[in-house]
């Protein structure tokens, strides 16, 4: 019942962000006129509705649920409230293939550059479980080596950066995540692969509820631990990578929606997963909209206010967590 | 409960190495390796000014310029007002971080602790960022180090609580965690600032990475006091960390006392690594190497390892200098990649070796 009301709440909320995030940036528009374009679709306002307003919102809003999506898993599988994609540095090394491909490939078409995003992610996925398997036991060294296996292709990212000056804009842009200019060609890379592990996030949400009980007792009560947590964090990592190839490194939604969803359903997966997906979803659309309204012809890369809003909020939970 | 029991081995095998190593290293050894560094540190320097040049520079060109100077000569013009503020800047700066490195990990007991990891020095390019694109007029007025050292002293006061370290048990994952999410909020607070700003947009890139090309006399003298400043409390609260290392109860049992010196070591800190930041630019990992190169080399006794963590920093930026000139040649790189790219793997075999510690 609980899961009930608070997600009715928080679809409604998402109902108005979207009519805000359809009205609002360098056109206003109203409400009315959305339903006339709708209507008769000759008016100019169709071409800036259809083809930029409206993908762009289906957009955030798939990046936001995925990235959520994923920072459950991660932190089920770490079992650490302050572990999240970002931290396991999934997000720079698709930022490094990415940037690689715009320099030792400037012909190759933009649509490449989803597909390297997650050949850059799933590498270092790779590279993260080969270097971590005899530690899984102890999660909190994975976000260690995570973190230092991030600091290693942000310094490559930077010396190719150097290297050829020119790719710096584009380059920073799509390292602080934004959702500007995306299009109806990128909803297949996202749409299919939500609509897989989605359902297997829900499947395996039991098992999760086992895990969280401790690794020995889950493995008495006939559970197969270190699988289960090689596939979560698997599924986590795909999330992470196909929505850095989506919307560039957005920080931090991964780890702030699925912690306000903890709080408001407490312990067990199922809900919690639901909430988190449509916090996700708020969150990205809502840093989307500030980013574009604040100063209308200028528009920031919405990774910059969910990393003001979402940075703070890991502080405080630092600041609370108690079972250091 | 993992973790701590983590911080406790490590601090255990902090004390066996060093009542080994001061066992095993004598005061004529530690005199040797000095001399040694020194004359690393001077071919470093005569190389640094002379080598990859666009224009042809000779030995005795550097000689000319240091001794008597000739304006009408274009290669002594170079090392004199191009190569020699710059060489200036990178040991100073190297000194200054590599030593501001030796106080965090030594009042932190965390290997790990380090100015560019806690986001201090990220914290000092947000002031500088902010007085450059003159969001905030006041800062604009006052000088760039003292700006900077202001954002280094507000960035370093806040991490102080935000990772634990007044607590009595102090985790380092906490602390890194704490760093990482800082670096996270300065620097998107940098990024917002430089879009806003536009017309900066790659000079503050280059900066935020760190780069010394551009250095000149004026900021050198700026920044020298305070790092001077700097060095002379790190040494003089040498004795009191030594005491630290052996353990918080027990440093208390001996006579020691915590406030004086976490207050002394976060002072100097913020001076060392403020006025660092102000001359270079957040140069990232020199504050995380050079300690643990430094004790690998000379031991445990922060008296020794203070003055001698500063010579190799020196030395670290030095090379490191003319390696961002040599990896491409006509173009400068900046000199923060280089120190990244070796930083960067050099951090990763310290997570890999807490891991294998347990």
């Amino acid at each position: 019942m609980r899961l009930m009301s608070v997600s009715i709440f928080l679809l409604l909320m998402w109902a108005l962000l979207v009519s805000l995030s359809l009205t609002q940036g360098a056109v206003v528009l109203s409400l009315s006129d959305i339903w006339s374009v709708w209507q008769q679709g000759t008016l100019t306002e169709h071409f800036v509705l259809w083809n930029h307003r409206l993908p762009r919102m289906i957009i955030a809003t798939l990046v936001g649920m995925s990235l959520a999506l994923s920072g459950c898993m991660v932190q089920s599988v770490v079992r650490n409230p302050l572990a999240s994609p970002d931290i396991l540095g999934v997000t720079s090394a698709a930022a490094l293939a990415v940037v690689g491909l715009l320099i030792y490939w400037p012909d190759a078409n933009v649509h490449w550059i989803p597909f390297a995003a997650l050949i850059g992610g799933f590498s270092a996925a790779g590279l993260l479980l080969l270097l971590t398997t005899k530690r899984l036991a102890e999660p909190s060294h994975l976000a260690l080596i995570g973190l230092a296996l991030g600091a290693l292709f942000s310094a490559i990212v930077d010396y190719l950066l150097s290297k050829y000056p020119l790719e710096i804009n584009g380059a920073m842009l799509w390292m602080t995540g934004s959702v500007w200019g995306r299009n109806w060609s990128h909803l297949p890379l996202i749409l299919p692969w939500l609509m897989v592990l989605v359902p297997g996030a829900i499947y395996l949400c039991y098992r999760l509820d086992v895990l969280s009980l401790g690794q020995e007792k889950a493995a008495s009560l006939g559970l197969k631990v270190t699988h289960l947590q090689v596939v979560t964090l698997l599924m986590a990592i795909a999330l992470a990578s196909v929505s850095v190839s989506v919307c560039g490194a957005i920080a931090f939604v991964g780890l702030v929606a699925p912690h306000i969803a903890r709080f408001l359903m407490g312990g067990r997966h199922f809900p919690v997963i639901i909430i988190a997906m449509l916090l996700g979803a708020i969150i990205l659309l809502a840093a989307d909209i500030f980013a574009r309204a604040i100063a209308p012809p200028l528009e920031f890369p919405a990774g910059i206010f969910v990393a003001m809003i979402g940075a703070p909020y890991f502080i405080f939970l630092i600041t609370r967590y108690k079972h250091w | 409960m993992t973790t701590h029991s983590a911080e406790r081995s490590y601090g255990t095998s902090v004390d066996d190495q060093s009542t080994r190593s001061n066992g095993s290293i004598t005061a004529a050894t530690i005199a040797t390796r000095f001399g040694i560094l020194l004359c690393l540190l001077f071919v470093g320097a005569v190389f640094n000014l002379v080598s990859f040049s666009s224009f042809s520079l000779s030995l005795s060109d550097a000689w000319q310029a240091l001794v008597h100077f000739d304006n009408n000569q274009l290669s002594q013009q170079v090392i004199r007002t191009l190569r020699l503020p710059r060489l200036l800047t990178a040991m100073t700066a190297g000194a200054g971080l590599a030593v501001a490195g030796v106080l965090m990990q030594g009042l932190t007991r965390n290997p790990l602790a380090s100015p560019s990891l806690f986001g201090i020095g990220y914290g000092a390019a947000l002031a500088f960022t902010l007085s450059a694109t003159g969001f905030i007029p006041l800062l604009s007025v006052i000088p760039v180090s003292v700006v900077c050292f202001l954002g280094a002293l507000i960035t370093g006061l806040i991490m102080f609580f935000l990772a634990g370290l007044h607590l009595s048990r102090m985790n380092p994952i906490r602390m890194v965690l704490a760093g990482v999410a800082m670096n996270f909020l300065l620097v998107s607070v940098v990024r917002g600032l430089v879009i806003f700003a536009d017309d900066h947009a790659f000079g503050v890139y280059y900066w935020l990475i760190g780069n010394i090309s551009n250095a000149t006399f004026p900021d050198i003298w700026m920044a020298i006091p305070p790092i001077l400043l700097g060095l002379v409390i790190a040494v003089f609260i040498s004795h009191p960390l030594n005491l630290l290392s052996l353990g918080e109860e027990r440093m208390q049992s001996l006579g020691g006392s915590l406030t004086p010196l976490r207050l002394l070591s976060g002072l100097a800190i913020t001076l060392l690594t403020g006025a660092s930041v102000s001359i270079a630019g957040p140069i990232g990992f020199v504050g995380l190497m050079v300690p643990h190169i430094g004790r690998r080399i000379v031991g445990h006794d922060h008296r020794i390892l203070i003055p001698f963590s500063a010579l190799l920093g020196a030395i670290l930026l030095v090379y490191s200098d003319i390696l961002a000139r040599a990896i491409n040649f006509p173009i400068d790189t900046p000199i923060g990649i280089v120190t990244a790219l070796l930083g960067a793997p050099f951090f990763f075999y310290l997570a890999s070796l807490k891991t294998r510690g347990r």
